[in-house]
């Protein structure tokens, strides 16, 4: 706790010394906390006098630049992103956009190749001299570009990538998220899991991949409810024939509920082997098997399996999701446009558009990024659970949505047990 | 039309190196010939090339006036074109009589139990063996199997690679004595052979070969006296 | 103690696919020493063939499965005389075996445009992949029983073929020494291509009767090719019987390794396993060191 405290006054002092201007250095390094938070209510107002627009800032114009896989195999979640990109930035302008500034968007394709994105992000700042970089897909990609975007003060805004690194405010202060890391995943379910059944009611296995993302997987989950109702961590590779042996395991543990961080294909078979095997347990499948195809593969014994998302159905019936698949239709999508992709670039357009009005007048990363931490309780209409952000906390989205195999559907369960 | 073995200009080789420069050679039907000379002479390369193992680049190969140069080995074996190879080569792995099935390949079965009977009763060892792996026959037992084969493969051309490889002397000298017995009089015969001793006495007529080419061509007679001077025709010294 | 036999059996499940499929690469190793990696994606075809028949042209199950092993049978005939056979000749085993994987990338390109890359359930009639029964505390899937019912037929028909028919004898012949065989007038193109359809056949009974426990994707059968891989190298890549046992050993490794090896390191610890195996006896677990293997 007092680590985190230390933090927020570290950040507030940064914030407060930036906003004064980058000309006293020596007198910062000096400062103490207290001395700078009460220079900061000084400052803010010193800004409004003699505020410093951002890069990419005019008074009639923001501009973003957005690296994407436009070509390649993952060329069509690039266009559905981009889609969605235009369908926020049509929305803002028609109402005549933020302080009067319309907004406008670069994209440049980076074939999921991160050499490219890297020579991407060199291009946005240094030639295009863009605001912000917003909405890129792919961690890898994002990972060997965040540092130079760091390095010049420029924000990344609300990608398709959730490396564990990525939200460490630390490291990357100028990075917002709607889109949880596996770690931030297994913690939102844990909390869930411990709400609904209490933490004497629980046998947890869990099964992951044998990797850094598995294993992520399991820290979260033992960082939200503690060792002791995990009773057993099995793994699967990407050449596992069977999950029989873990669920044999399981089995013995005495599991009453399982978490299976797999693809759809690999959750059915679970599922088939689980009732080949007798066992007995509550399933949840993670995001990678909620789909149409893993209740079609494994039938009746998909009933009543749970599902760990992050965000809602693309095509299910929440205000939010109807306002977005009409703008979507609207800016000419197909039914295949309507993605997990493309929704959550509209979501992170919903996010922007909420920062930019609460930034104001003076527009810099400083008092974006001040603007996004100050939202809290952000509804989007059922997309997401409500948004919460902090001076610590990056990512809006840290509580999962949990659905079910209702009649041969996924549904959205809004209360357990 | 029975011509026997004739070949004319034959010109053979692995990949781009030629081995065989143009040999003529001739085996009357019913007519013993052996092929003499010293290791790496390209006596085996003719063999494998009459037996279809390998294709001529120039020149043709006839037998009973047909040509067979470059035909499938399998084809050969059909018209009677029999080779009992350079090392016995029996199969290691397959029991005995598992070989001699091997050498009555895509023929009746009858023929199966005519031949095993015959050959049974000139090895009666074969017949003891006849469920053990043949890598496990001695020396002089595979080679009395190799025979076998060839004996239940009905040869019209026999072709016999280097008989005293690898055996004691004695024993190669017994095969030699025994090959009149084994096949009938009729069979055309061409013998590959280092031990010249041996072969004059067995074949009417021989050739020698030094590094793919003919240096001498002669009836036995007139050698079988003097192996000094077939010496010298193998390496080349006069 | 329940518990060992059914992980016991869990292993055998998973070994008996590991063990057709070795047999299935050994086949043609031993007989054309030719490493077929087209095997999985071809036996994955079957196994889409049988449903294609079965599910979008109304064929009753069986007869499905009789057509799609005469596909698969002419398809192998023809691959082999269009892809392998030109190269045979030439003598080289880099080209053919490179040609293999071309023929695997082409193959599974075209299930990829057929069928498409979703994974998709393999119906068997009266959903009996879904009837588990319960033999005091052992769990017995009734599809399971037909797995191990088909591996004990297909591999003693494979016995039979290679024991008791010339086909089998020549290509035991071709296998020990293939000049020799080819002077006792065994045709090198007869066995090759019998080789390849026996093989093929083996490939697409395993591909299909594991279609309803892996689901039908694109790839479900080269997963199994990499067992089987590992299957036959681990019963010396020459022994058909070694390739067999190789398969079931490697599927009990998997299931009691993943029991009791630590997290991080269960499912490598059969390929380590393998890798040991090796270390000490380079020529596999079945097979001896070849003395005249090749004179």
């Amino acid at each position: 706790m007092k680590s985190k405290l230390w933090k927020l006054l570290a950040i507030f002092a940064v914030l407060g010394l930036v906003a004064v201007g980058c000309g006293d250095d020596d007198d910062s390094s000096s400062s103490s906390s207290e001395a700078s938070s009460s220079e900061e209510a000084s400052s803010s107002e010193a800004a409004e006098e003699e505020c410093e627009l951002g890069r990419g800032v005019s008074d009639d114009k923001i501009l973003f630049g957005s690296s994407q896989p436009m070509t390649g195999n993952l060329a069509a979640l690039g266009e559905q992103a981009v889609l969605a990109m235009e369908v926020t930035k049509d929305r803002i302008n028609e109402a005549g956009g933020i302080n009067g500034r319309m907004i406008d968007f670069i994209v440049q394709d980076d074939a999921y190749n991160p050499e490219k994105t890297v020579a991407n992000a060199q291009y946005f700042i240094e030639q295009e001299k863009v605001f912000a970089i917003w909405a890129s897909i792919g961690s890898a990609p994002l990972k060997a570009a965040l540092p130079i975007h760091n390095e010049n003060n420029t924000l990344t805004l609300f990608p398709w990538a959730q490396d564990l690194s990525f939200y460490d405010v630390d490291v990357n202060p100028l990075f917002f998220s709607v889109n949880p890391s596996a770690y931030a995943q297994t913690f939102g379910f844990g909390k869930v899991l411990v709400e609904t059944y209490g933490l004497d009611g629980i046998q947890v296995g869990l099964m992951t991949i044998n990797s850094v993302d598995g294993q992520q997987t399991v820290d979260g989950f033992k960082d939200s409810i503690g060792g002791s109702a995990l009773v057993d961590e099995q793994t699967w590779e990407r050449d596992s024939t069977t999950y029989g042996p873990q669920i044999l395991s399981f089995i013995d543990s005495g599991v009453t509920d399982v978490y299976i961080g797999t693809g759809d294909t690999q959750f059915a078979q679970f599922l088939l082997e689980a009732d080949q095997l007798g066992l007995d347990a509550r399933f949840w499948g993670s995001t990678g098997t909620i789909s149409a195809n893993s209740i079609e593969l494994a039938g009746d014994l998909s009933e009543g399996a749970y599902g760990v998302n992050v965000i809602s159905s693309a095509n299910g019936d929440k205000p939010g999701l109807n306002a977005y698949r009409e703008a979507m239709f609207a800016a000419g999508a197909t039914e295949a446009q309507i993605s997990t992709a493309s929704l959550l670039a509209y979501t992170g357009g919903l996010v922007l558009e909420e920062g930019l009005n609460r930034a104001g007048e003076c527009l810099n990363s400083q008092t974006l990024s001040a603007a996004f931490e100050s939202i809290t309780d952000f509804s989007t209409g059922g997309i997401m659970r409500p948004l919460n952000f902090s001076s610590d906390n990056h990512l809006g989205n840290n509580d999962v949505i949990i659905l079910q195999v209702q009649n041969g559907v996924w549904v959205e369960v809004e209360n357990l047990g | 039309m029975m011509t026997g073995l004739e070949i004319t200009n034959l010109k053979v080789g692995y990949s781009r190196n030629e081995v065989i420069h143009g040999l003529d050679l001739k085996v009357n039907p019913g007519e013993k010939v052996a092929l003499l000379g010293a290791n790496g002479a390209g006596k085996s390369t003719v063999l494998r090339t009459i037996s279809g193992l390998l294709t001529p680049t120039e020149g043709s190969i006839t037998f009973n006036g047909e040509e067979i140069g470059g035909s499938n080995p399998a084809n050969l074996v059909e018209m009677g074109v029999i080779q009992v190879p350079e090392g016995r080569r029996v199969f290691p792995g397959l029991n005995v009589e598992d070989n001699l099935k091997v050498a009555n390949y895509g023929k009746s079965p009858d023929l199966l139990e005519e031949g095993l009977e015959a050959v049974y009763k000139k090895f009666p060892i074969l017949q003891e063996r006849r469920k053990q792996a043949a890598g496990l026959l001695s020396g002089g037992q595979q080679q009395m199997l190799s025979l076998s084969r060839a004996i239940i493969a009905k040869p019209k051309l026999l072709l016999i690679d280097e008989m005293s490889l690898g055996l004691a002397p004695l024993l190669v000298k017994d095969f030699y004595e025994q090959l009149a017995d084994l096949f009938s009089e009729d069979v055309t015969l061409l013998l590959v052979e280092q031990n010249a001793g041996l072969a004059l006495k067995y074949c009417s007529r021989f050739y020698v070969l030094r590094n793919g080419e003919l240096v001498l061509e002669s009836n036995s007679e007139d050698y079988k006296d003097n192996p000094t001077a077939l010496q010298s025709a193998y390496l080349g010294v006069d | 103690m329940v518990d060992y036999i059914q992980i016991a059996w869990q292993g055998l499940v998973s070994g008996f696919a590991y063990a057709l499929i070795g047999l299935a690469l050994v086949m043609v190793y031993k007989t054309a020493r030719i490493l077929n990696f087209a095997a999985g994606t071809m036996a994955g075809i079957s196994g889409f063939l049988a449903h294609w028949w079965a599910a979008e042209n109304d064929m009753p199950f069986a007869i499905a499965i009789i057509f799609a092993m005469i596909m698969t049978a002419v398809g192998t005939y023809v691959i082999e005389r269009l892809t392998v056979r030109p190269l045979i000749k030439l003598g080289d085993f880099l080209p053919i075996v490179i040609m293999t994987l071309g023929v695997e990338e082409l193959l599974a390109n075209v299930s990829l445009l057929w069928w498409g890359g979703s994974a998709q359930r393999y119906r068997v009639p009266g959903d009996i992949d879904r009837i588990n029964w319960l033999i005091g505390d052992f769990r017995l899937n009734a599809w399971h029983v037909v797995v191990a019912g088909t591996t004990f037929v297909t591999l003693s028909i494979v016995g039979y073929v290679i024991n008791q028919t010339e086909l089998g004898l020549g290509m035991k012949a071709f296998a020990e020494d293939q000049d020799a065989a080819k002077l006792m007038g065994v045709k090198e193109s007869t066995v090759s291509i019998w080789t390849w359809v026996l093989s093929a056949l083996v490939g697409g009974v395993t591909g299909i009767v594991y279609a309803p426990v892996l689901f039908l994707q694109q790839d479900y059968m080269n997963i199994i090719f990499i067992k089987g891989f590992v299957a036959a190298i681990l019963g010396g890549f020459l022994s058909l019987s070694g390739g067999v046992a190789g398969g079931l050993l490697l599927g009990e490794l998997e299931a009691f390794t993943i029991k009791w090896a630590p997290r991080e390191f269960a499912a490598a610890l059969p390929v380590v396993i393998v890798f040991i195996v090796l270390l000490i006896r380079p020529h596999g677990l079945f097979t001896r060191e070849k003395g005249h293997e090749r004179v």
